[in-house]
């Protein structure tokens, strides 16, 4: 198979090009850039006109559900979802129910991912029971194919425990993902203390809870010479001290969701307070400041990948007052019209957004031939639209926790190839 | 002042409504005498669910209730069958539909009386919800005032944990729409300059306390991790002239020492503030009779 547009992503150049895909099976087989009237059988090429094409996403952090929690969401809807969203890959939190904390579950996850289009790599947990007080058996856990670990959900805040852990993930050379909040601060995590949170009547917290995490924890990488990873990161405070930790050349890692780099809690104060609950998320969404330093910071490198924190919930947990609804929102389905709409607002280069799309996620998850478009590596590409205006919707979930529902956003998934097959086509 | 919703929050009033309102039960249209049941309005049920220790505001609900033939439901939080794995929701819709006409609720969670309204689709009396508002005190509040200034424009300063306090932000969001000049003094954490700035109102410094019309004290709100900053009111602080509102309950020697309960009682307007709150619950009470 053929397939043809005037804007193929070349990496080489950091550039869209006129080019040309072929694809044998499930690999790219070779990529040409140029003239169309070059191809020899061009009534066989599918030609997808000025429709943009490069490799998917690559997801490092999503919340797959499932087991005990199937109705919030199954493997097969995330597969789905996936698919629309234009995403290839996704590195899945270790707290499901139940936690993946020993071999045995982890085993389960392996046999039950296999089934779907999508790659679902699962990490383990640092703690059992993400009770932050006793080891997992890390190196038993290592040996298999997780991308890591991660107590995500909860901190690490046990300094010992973070050491072994991050010394026991460089050894591996897998991720060790953090969810930098300190509880002692954070209290219930609900808003940024902000004038908004006043006037909205919801308990404001400080960043410190974010930045006193973020600064122990890349002192103690600096002095192990072992790279950690970011998770979600939400304030720019946070971003301040990576940009120095990046000066210093000490070896990190770092996220920006969707909602921190889209949602501020100025936001929050044009919604009905009943739909108030579906910003709530952890950490917490802050100040158009802490938006705009998060956005500035992808654009300069200090954060290097895009990841979801896609959370499901379901109606019995998320439909309630804000202070008693559960954390997270769902996005999935509308992955890349989402960070489109960042990087619109963000003004971030393409050559930086494909690279924290897709490139740093598959080098990060040692994925060699993934998220690129080089020749021999697996076709999973993503064909978009990024100019086009669509109201955001979620057709393919049970759970509806966002509250980008019906926003207006640039950019839609035209088709997504995964390993060669489509599986995804919006005509 | 009663919306399909019932009266969730003070944001949307309007000006002359609220003066209307006042100036209607001023006049007695809201009074003990003149609401009695045998007036033959209809017979209404409505829920009391308390999931916050309450006395004045609960009894006060209550009490105007039965003037006016209202029966009640008391839910109480032990009642709940959450323990067993229900959803609020369910729990709500399960009530409505007893042949409820409307619901008064406290909760510790902000917007709850919100969601209970979206449950159920009756009218609910917002009692107070987290840190948020409490509008019938901040209506009592205005009552008060409305009788005090005879149509003056009052020179007001809050003293105390606003950030907390939902009382403060529902009677500075009522207050400030009557045209009253609202302050807040500045306290050493610097969380009320954040406040003043959120609420548009001016900041004193707190030992200009008695050139205010009035001082109003919050109370500190221990259930939501504040912790004492400021010593209590003294006397002296007051001046010759200012006037005391506090909604309750007065914890002594924590915001206020003990020596206030000497002011002059025209001076002390926190029962007057109390009864006013039971005037407006009547009269919102009777509103939704109608």
């Amino acid at each position: 198979m053929i397939i043809h547009s005037r804007n193929v992503w070349n990496e080489i150049k950091a550039k869209f090009e006129p080019g040309f895909l072929t694809i044998s099976k499930d690999r790219i087989e070779s990529i040409e850039f140029g003239d169309p009237s070059r191809s020899k059988n061009l009534s066989k090429v599918v030609d997808y006109g000025r429709f943009h094409i490069f490799a998917s996403a690559i997801d490092l952090h999503v919340h797959s559900r499932d087991f005990k929690e199937s109705h919030k969401q199954r493997f097969e809807e995330l597969d789905a979802q996936a698919h629309r969203g234009g995403v290839s890959t996704m590195a899945c939190m270790a707290n499901t129910q139940p936690r993946m904390d020993s071999v045995q579950y982890l085993k389960e996850f392996f046999k039950r991912a296999q089934k779907l289009q999508a790659k679902l790599i699962p990490f383990a947990t640092v703690t059992k029971n993400l009770d932050g007080e006793l080891p997992t058996d890390w190196e038993a856990l290592l040996k298999l194919p997780i991308a890591g670990l991660s107590d995500d959900g909860k901190p690490v805040m046990n300094e010992k425990i973070f050491r072994g852990a991050l010394l026991a993930t460089k050894k591996a050379k897998k991720l060790f993902s953090l969810h930098e909040e300190d509880l002692s601060i954070s209290r219930s995590s609900q808003l940024q203390f902000s004038e908004s949170s006043i006037r909205l009547g919801i308990e404001g917290s400080s960043d410190e809870s974010e930045a006193s995490m973020v600064e122990r924890d890349i002192r103690i990488a600096g002095e192990l010479k072992a790279s950690v990873h970011f998770g979600h990161l939400s304030s720019r405070r946070s971003v301040e001290i990576l940009r120095a930790a990046r000066k210093n050349k000490i070896a990190f890692s770092a996220e920006l969701t969707p909602h921190h780099g889209l949602l501020s809690v100025e936001n929050a104060e044009t919604l009905k307070p009943t739909d108030l609950s579906l910003m709530k998320v952890c950490p917490v969404i802050r100040e158009d400041a802490d938006r705009r330093a998060l956005l500035l910071g992808l654009s300069q490198g200090v954060i290097d990948c895009l990841a979801s924190d896609h959370a499901p919930h379901s109606n019995f947990d998320k439909n309630l007052p804000y202070s008693l609804a559960a954390h997270g929102m769902i996005s999935m389905e509308n992955y890349l019209p989402l960070y489109n709409e960042l990087r619109l607002q963000g003004k971030i280069s393409w050559g930086v957004f494909l690279k924290a799309l897709s490139g740093r996620p598959a080098e990060l998850l040692g994925l060699k031939n993934e998220g690129t478009l080089l020749k021999g590596s697996i076709a999973s590409i993503a064909v978009f639209d990024p100019d086009s205006l669509q109201s955001l919707k979620w057709t393919r979930s049970q759970a509806q926790n966002t509250p980008f529902q019906n926003r207006k956003v640039h950019g839609r998934v035209i088709a997504h190839y995964l390993k060669g097959k489509k599986v995804f086509d919006e005509g | 002042m009663l919306t399909p919703s019932g009266l969730l929050s003070v944001a949307p009033f309007e000006r002359k409504n609220l003066e209307k309102f006042l100036r209607s039960i001023s006049s007695g249209g809201g009074t003990k005498s003149s609401s009695k049941s045998s007036q033959g309005l209809s017979q209404k049920l409505g829920v009391l669910g308390f999931f916050e220790p309450s006395t004045r505001t609960k009894l006060s609900f209550e009490a105007a209730g039965r003037q006016l033939g209202i029966s009640w439901l008391d839910l109480r939080p032990e009642d709940l069958s959450l323990q067993k794995g229900e959803s609020l929701e369910d729990t709500f819709k399960n009530i409505a539909l007893y042949g409820v006409n409307f619901f008064v609720i406290r909760h510790s969670a902000s917007y709850f009386p919100h969601w209970v309204h979206r449950w159920t689709q009756l009218p609910v009396l917002n009692a107070g919800d987290g840190t948020n508002e409490h509008p019938t005190q901040a209506l009592g509040d205005a009552l008060t005032l409305y009788q005090l200034a005879k149509g003056k424009k009052l020179e007001i300063c809050f003293l105390g944990d606003a950030c907390r306090s939902r009382v403060a932000k529902s009677s500075i969001r009522v207050l400030k729409n009557l045209g009253h000049r609202i302050s807040i003094v500045d306290e050493s954490r610097g969380e009320n300059r954040a406040f003043a700035k959120a609420f548009e109102i001016s900041l004193a410094p707190r030992k200009k306390l008695s050139s205010f019309d009035i001082v109003y004290c919050l109370r500190l709100q221990k259930e939501r991790w504040a912790q004492a900053a400021e010593e209590p009111l003294s006397l002296s602080e007051l001046g010759k002239t200012s006037k005391l509102m506090d909604a309750g309950p007065v914890i002594w020697g924590e915001t206020m020492q003990r020596e206030i309960q000497n002011l002059a009682p025209e001076r002390n307007l926190i029962l007057k503030q109390a009864e006013n709150a039971f005037l407006v619950r009547l009269a919102l009470l009777q509103e939704l009779q109608k």
